[in-house]
């Protein structure tokens, strides 16, 4: 019966099911990631996987907000350029339905009354825009923003009615005439913001020349501005500047206090790019102040060879800033501490007990028997010289006074996050180090250091190369990381009794600054 | 023989693919072994997925190339027997004195056994009481003895003797019918 059966099911086969291995594979993998060990990665790894997952996350954010901002701006531009079709006599067979229908003979005014209604618009929004502008009030009239939101919110719906919003029938008059509107306050003939405008669309392609001047792109910077700069162009405001409009656009408006007001309300829109934001609303070059920061960092530092040899280090600095255009340096000062591998080697001599003498004290007999003695003494220890050699490896702690020097170049930026790649360099002076008194008691002499680590007074200068993320806290309180590797030029620790210069070193700044 | 070395040698560096190439090889063999201790095919795949995990996890201790066959049955069949205790309070047991043992049966030649297939054979051990199956396969597959079997399955060595001599008869029994 036994071996019938081993010879049934000895050696079957059965095949398992497909889905038994992706239950094993899932729970080796869980086992994997419960019984990783961190301590089994080198540190420096560790950190500068860190710091790269910060900067990873900072150029994601970096680039979501990015492209939030262009996909609002693009879509934004797309309606408005919709919009624009209405003033152009040449595009009706592409014009929306709304549009073809304004444009249509059933619903089309006559033209008489497109002029009368047109003057009458023109006239009530002229006495609006003058008692506005003698008021001062401009900004709270058309608010950068606000006309911003107006611009993204006009949309062809509001078109299809009988009479044409009054922007568009002051361009459309102004294509009939040949003129700019007459009907308004009075204005230069030249510069107006039509004709700015036209200036730049250079790339409009009409057989009507005055047509090719206002016709706006269908796509692109320039158009999202062109029905603001129509509504503006009857006082000859200027248009705001966006994307790649070029430093042509200069108006003769009056630069009062509110063209401050407007700069600095254009730096803070999103919209303006690094080039864009140098320019204030006309064109104009922005005077850019130097900026000042004051941090406090901790950096740790691994050496990358000679681990035996050479200890990992702390340090804490203070340093000031300066950014100007972009570029960033910095200079402070720093205490850095250390934990030395040293051998300790020590001969020494010490008087100690090698054995036991018996002193005697004196003798006697046993009365009544003269043969007899009696030794009465006292055992007194055996001194004498012992040499000793000690040799034993030892942590020797050490500080360092250290200058840190930074100049950093800001490579992306926004408003909450900065990425700078930044070249440094420091400067370090030894003003301690641990004494080694491994034995006291008898008299020593002789000692000898075998040091591994540093000797007893020293300096190091290193030069480094670091990506710094800067990530906004609140206000001007700024987090900063920043991995650095960095070369001894001249090496505080020697080994085999030679100094050698190098090797590498890998250190993870961590640290808070504040911008003035 | 360097192959398997070298299968062995990413295996002990838990190489996922390794393992994979390992689990196509031997996974089989080992099925048809756990099914041996289980009632059904579901329960004997939840025995391999529970020996394979060991044999990942402690095939570094693994000191023999030759031995890794040997190796993971062991481990396969302990961890059946393991299997096998934790569902013990399920598992209805028979009390040694009432069973009555025929010495004849161990002995006694079965020739009608040669037409019998081995899924039927399977399916046979499969049906045996809990404590039956269990001491047939390890004294007659894996070379168990009655004491180690005893140890292995906190029974006596009568036990043992006793449950292995009523698997044989209820096989036979068994067979008979199917024959």
């Amino acid at each position: 019966m036994d071996d019938f059966l081993r010879g049934s099911l000895g050696d079957i086969e059965v095949k398992p099911s497909q889905n038994v291995w992706k239950k094993i594979s899932k729970r080796l993998l869980i086992l994997e990631l419960i019984r990783f060990n961190f301590s089994n990665v080198s540190k420096y790894w560790l950190y500068s996987g860190m710091a790269a997952l910060t900067t990873v996350a900072g150029l994601a954010y970096y680039n979501m907000d990015s492209k939030d901002l262009s996909t609002t701006l693009s879509s934004n531009v797309n309606d408005l350029a919709k919009t624009e079709t209405l003033s152009s006599p040449e595009n009706k067979e592409d014009k929306p339905e709304t549009l073809q229908a304004f444009s249509s003979p059933e619903t089309k005014p006559n033209e008489t009354s497109l002029k009368e209604i047109n003057t009458e618009a023109n006239q009530a929004e002229a006495e609006i825009l003058k008692e506005d502008l003698s008021q001062e009030s401009l900004e709270e009239f058309i608010p950068i923003e606000e006309a911003d939101d107006a611009i993204f919110k006009y949309t062809p719906e509001k078109k299809t009615e009988q009479v044409a919003p009054v922007n568009s029938l002051v361009v459309a008059e102004a294509i009939e005439t040949n003129t700019s509107p007459k009907n308004t306050i009075e204005e230069p003939q030249k510069n107006t913001a039509l004709e700015v405008q036209a200036e730049q669309n250079e790339s409009v392609s009409s057989k009507d020349p005055e047509l090719k001047k206002i016709a706006p792109k269908t796509a692109g910077g320039t158009s999202s501005n062109t029905i603001f700069i129509q509504k503006r162009g009857l006082v000859d405001i200027p248009p705001l500047l966006i994307g790649s409009q070029t430093k042509k656009a200069k108006f003769d408006a009056p630069k009062s206090k509110k063209k401050k007001q407007r700069t600095q309300k254009s730096k803070q829109w999103k919209g303006l790019s690094k080039k864009d934001s140098k320019n204030d609303l006309y064109g104009d070059k922005l005077i850019e102040k130097p900026t000042y920061s004051i941090s406090l960092d901790y950096r740790h530092n691994w050496p990358m060879d000679f681990k035996d040899f050479i200890p990992q280090s702390n340090l804490f600095s203070l340093k000031g800033g300066i950014s100007y255009h972009g570029f960033d340096a910095r200079i402070g000062f720093g205490i850095q501490s250390e934990q030395n591998n040293t051998n300790y080697n020590a001969q020494y001599s010490s008087y100690d007990s090698v054995g036991f003498f018996y002193d005697i004290d004196y003798y006697e007999t046993i009365s009544g028997n003269p043969d007899s003695i009696i030794i009465h003494y006292t055992p007194r220890a055996l001194y004498d010289t012992v040499n000793h050699n000690s040799s034993m490896e030892m942590k020797q702690a050490s500080r360092w006074i250290v200058i840190p020097i930074e100049l950093g170049y800001e490579i992306l930026k926004r408003d909450s996050y900065v990425l700078a790649i930044g070249l440094s360099a420091q400067l370090g002076w030894e003003y301690y180090r641990e004494q080694m008194i491994p034995y006291s008691g008898a008299s020593l002499s002789g000692i000898t250091y075998s040091s591994k680590g540093a000797s007893s007074v020293n300096s190091y200068i290193t030069v480094g190369l670091g990506l710094e993320n800067q990530i906004k806290i609140i206000d001007n309180w700024w987090f900063i990381i920043e991995p650095r590797m960095f070369y001894y030029l001249k090496t505080p620790y020697k080994w085999e009794d030679s100094n050698t210069n190098g090797p590498f070193g890998f250190g993870v700044n961590a640290g808070i600054r504040f911008k003035f | 023989m360097k192959a398997l070395d070298d299968l062995i040698y990413d295996l002990k560096a838990g190489k996922r693919r390794a393992q994979s190439v390992l689990y196509k090889e031997y996974a089989p063999a080992l099925l048809g072994l756990c099914m041996r201790y289980s009632k059904s095919k579901a329960e004997a795949e939840d025995v391999l997925q529970e020996g394979f995990i060991k044999i990942f996890e402690k095939v570094g201790k693994l000191q023999k190339t030759s031995s890794l066959v040997p190796w993971m049955k062991r481990i396969m069949v302990n961890t059946a027997i393991n299997s096998y205790h934790k569902n013990l309070k399920h598992y209805y047991h028979q009390d040694i004195d009432e069973v009555q043992i025929d010495e004849a049966d161990g002995v006694e030649k079965v020739e009608y056994l040669s037409g019998i297939s081995p899924e039927v054979v399977m399916k046979a051990v499969q049906e045996l009481p809990e404590g039956y199956k269990m001491v047939l396969n390890m004294y007659v597959f894996d070379g168990f003895s009655h004491k180690e079997i005893a140890e292995e399955l906190n029974i006596s060595v009568n036990t043992s003797k006793t449950q292995l001599l009523k698997a044989r008869k209820k096989l036979k029994t068994t067979f008979k019918k199917a024959f």
